[in-house]
């Protein structure tokens, strides 16, 4: 790790754009080592929006990330990064960021018995394209003579977390009974061996379950800040221009954030039938002309309206009045700026972005936002009642958060 | 003297001799699919570097057909990458380019990576792993393997026509690109297969300049222009907008010049069946 003097004088690089790759690389690599302030430094380049991500391929911006999430292994792994972690391990198909998230999770103080469910559903994301994966360093000479890959990372970490993930040696055997020749070989060994290793401890531990905190809370937000977004040009997918706060004030409403070109099914496709079930929830409670739902995409250079309308029809849209897709033409920074969207580019192309869904009130101000992992319907129609001053039905109620 | 049925003997078992020998080959092809040891024999073989550009090949070629239907080969996909991966610095071409191929066709990042940097690069073609147009459509196999920047910029100084062809057809419609692919559109020095896609791609972006543009190249130029009919379907593709005006007009002079002009350009014209702006629901 070299002289700790030279370090702390050292100058810190321009974490932005225009850095490269490899002195990026350089700059975590100082990180590496066991410390809450080298944790702290590791932090904020979790964020799909931080601005070293910004102007780069997504490819390049997912290995930049994954590099940075995996240096949590000998950083420490601060609760603060776990919504990150568990954001990847959920909804990414990438096989370096998954192994990068197992990874972190070995750099946590204790094992958390909650992080064994989501690392057994990313073994799902992944079993079908496991690549070859390497922390030591940024840029390796391949063919690698020894190589973890993604899926032995999240088992080496199931592993790890050892009498926190005893109740996930059914979702284990499943694999190795009912998938097994989706395995080779080595992999169903490395499995067995989890498995027994997992079986040597007594079930001290139990299952996480509606008392256990969630890993990522859904945001209840108490200050009344306004998002200043009242006069920006709007489009939605008849080419109808208007002002946002024409539609966004004067009812509480629910909006989304997506782009129709997004390739990761458990993202923007299920962003928007999630919406359209939301919505169908808000007919069912009755709230029928009282919410306006509404979804935004992140790429107004691709999503013309006409491209908003198919894609919206594809996917199922009740298009009306109080339901629209739109792009913001000319001014979508104002937007990405008012939210905070966890979004990021290439040029004018998405290179990443995560999960977010908010409610606002009737004054167009953020209720409510539920990020990185896909808001459950229920509890979305649960707290749009609530904005609508309209009592919960027994429906309803029936929603106690799951998905979050 | 040979008789007819005497012939038709030879033929048949000649016929059925082929058949015997392309059994045998798709039973080979068969076995190795499902089976794991073979399937791991070959992959090793790829990763050895004393293996020859030869066997490599057959390698990759085995694999690909494999890959189409093996249940087993996807459980190897890390060990197939990583061997794969070795081969982009092959010395040999063509083993580069099937590398490449086969990994930028599953979205690799490192194989995009590489494709990337040398497309960034100002190294000289002839030292590239693969040629720019090959490049590209590796790149474009993947929706964001390659960014637009990137495009624009080998549109408006492409090493060879091919690069051009490519870098257009991957290029989408919008404010930085629709000038440079419509100005590319004009000019008759460039290649017709680069030219003949920009209609459909830049119409709906700006459907007023487009058919202004198209309108009067098909003046200047004639229905029977190579480039006519490409520009009547893209002005029958429009679709409806606000500004309808210059789009009419440009329809109106496709119909005028379809009953005496070429078969496509009067295929293009027959798309023209509804008068712009009739399925507008404003």
């Amino acid at each position: 790790m070299g002289d700790v003097g030279s370090e702390v004088h050292e100058e810190r690089p321009r974490l932005d754009g225009s850095i490269t790759e490899q002195r990026f690389a350089s700059f975590v690599d100082k990180q590496r080592r066991r410390s809450s302030e080298a944790a702290k430094t590791l932090l904020p380049l979790l964020s799909v929006s931080h601005e070293v991500f910004r102007g780069r391929s997504a490819g390049s911006a997912t290995r930049m990330r994954a590099y940075a999430m995996a240096a949590f292994h000998d950083s420490g792994l601060p609760n603060d990064a776990l919504p990150y972690v568990v954001e990847v391990l959920e909804t990414s198909f990438r096989p370096n960021l998954v192994a990068a998230a197992a990874r972190a999770i070995k750099g946590g103080a204790a094992p958390d018995a909650r992080l064994a469910d989501y690392l057994v559903r990313a073994i799902y994301n992944i079993w079908q394209n496991d690549q070859p994966v390497s922390f030591e360093a940024y840029d390796v000479t391949w063919p690698l003579t020894s190589f973890s890959t993604a899926l032995s990372e999240v088992l080496e970490a199931v592993a790890w977390l050892g009498p926190a993930a005893h109740h996930v040696v059914p979702d284990l055997e499943v694999l190795l009974s009912t998938y097994s020749a989706r395995f080779s070989p080595e992999t169903r060994a490395v499995i067995a061996r989890c498995i027994e290793s997992l079986r040597s401890y007594a079930a001290t531990t139990p299952r996480t379950c509606c008392g256990s905190a969630p890993l990522i809370e859904p945001g209840i937000v108490t200050t009344e800040h306004d998002l200043n977004l009242s006069s920006i040009e709007v489009e939605d997918q008849d080419g109808g221009k208007f002002e946002w706060g024409y539609f966004f004030h004067g009812k509480p409403s629910v909006v989304a954030f997506f782009y129709a070109t997004c390739m990761n099914p458990r993202k923007c496709v299920q962003t928007i039938y999630n919406l359209v079930e939301i919505h169908r929830g808000l007919l069912d409670a009755g709230l029928d002309g009282q919410i306006r739902v509404a979804a935004i995409s992140y790429d107004p250079h691709r999503d013309t309206a006409a491209v908003l309308r198919q894609y919206g029809e594809s996917k199922g849209v009740p298009f009306g009045a109080d339901f629209k897709m739109m792009r913001v033409p000319s001014q979508l920074n104002s937007v990405v700026d008012a939210f905070d969207l966890g979004v990021n580019y290439g040029g004018n192309q998405v290179n990443d972005h995560r999960i977010e869904l908010y409610l606002l009130d009737s004054k167009g101000r953020i209720a409510h936002r539920f990020l990185r992992l896909q808001a459950d319907p229920g509890s979305v129609v649960a707290e749009l009642a609530r904005l609508a001053n309209v009592p919960r039905n027994k429906h309803m109620a029936c929603h106690s958060g799951g998905g979050q | 003297m040979t008789k007819i049925s005497d012939y038709r003997d030879q033929l048949l078992q000649q016929v059925q001799k082929a058949s015997d020998q392309l059994d045998a080959g798709t039973q080979e092809i068969l076995d190795l699919a499902g089976s794991d040891e073979q399937i791991a024999a070959l992959i090793e073989r790829l990763a050895n570097p004393a293996t020859s550009a030869a066997d490599q090949l057959s390698a990759i070629g085995t694999l690909t057909v494999v890959g189409i239907f093996s249940k087993v080969l996807p459980t190897r996909s890390a060990e197939l990458t990583n061997a794969l991966r070795g081969l982009i610095k092959s010395p040999d071409a063509e083993v580069r380019r099937q590398a490449l191929s086969f990994l930028s066709l599953r979205g690799d990042e490192v194989a995009q990576q590489h494709l990337r940097s040398e497309l960034e690069s100002d190294k000289p073609e002839a030292e590239k792993s693969v040629p720019t147009y090959q490049a590209i459509a590796m790149l474009g196999a993947d929706e964001k393997g390659i960014d637009k920047d990137l495009l624009l910029a080998i549109a408006q100084n492409p090493p060879d026509d091919a690069s051009l062809i490519q870098a257009v057809r991957h290029l989408p419609a919008d404010a930085d690109t629709a000038p440079v692919l419509t100005k590319i559109l004009q000019d008759e020095s460039k290649p017709f297969a680069a030219r003949a896609l920009i209609p459909d791609i830049v119409n709906n972006f700006d459907p007023g300049g487009f058919a202004s543009v198209a309108k009067r190249m098909l003046e200047e130029q004639g229905a029977a222009s190579e480039i006519a009919p490409y520009l009547a379907r893209g002005v029958a593709s429009i679709r409806p907008h606000k500004d309808q005006k210059g789009v009419e007009e440009a329809r109106e002079v496709i119909r005028s010049m379809a009953p005496t002009a070429t078969v496509l350009f009067r295929q293009a014209a027959d798309q023209l069946t509804l008068p712009a702006g009739a399925l507008s629901n404003e």
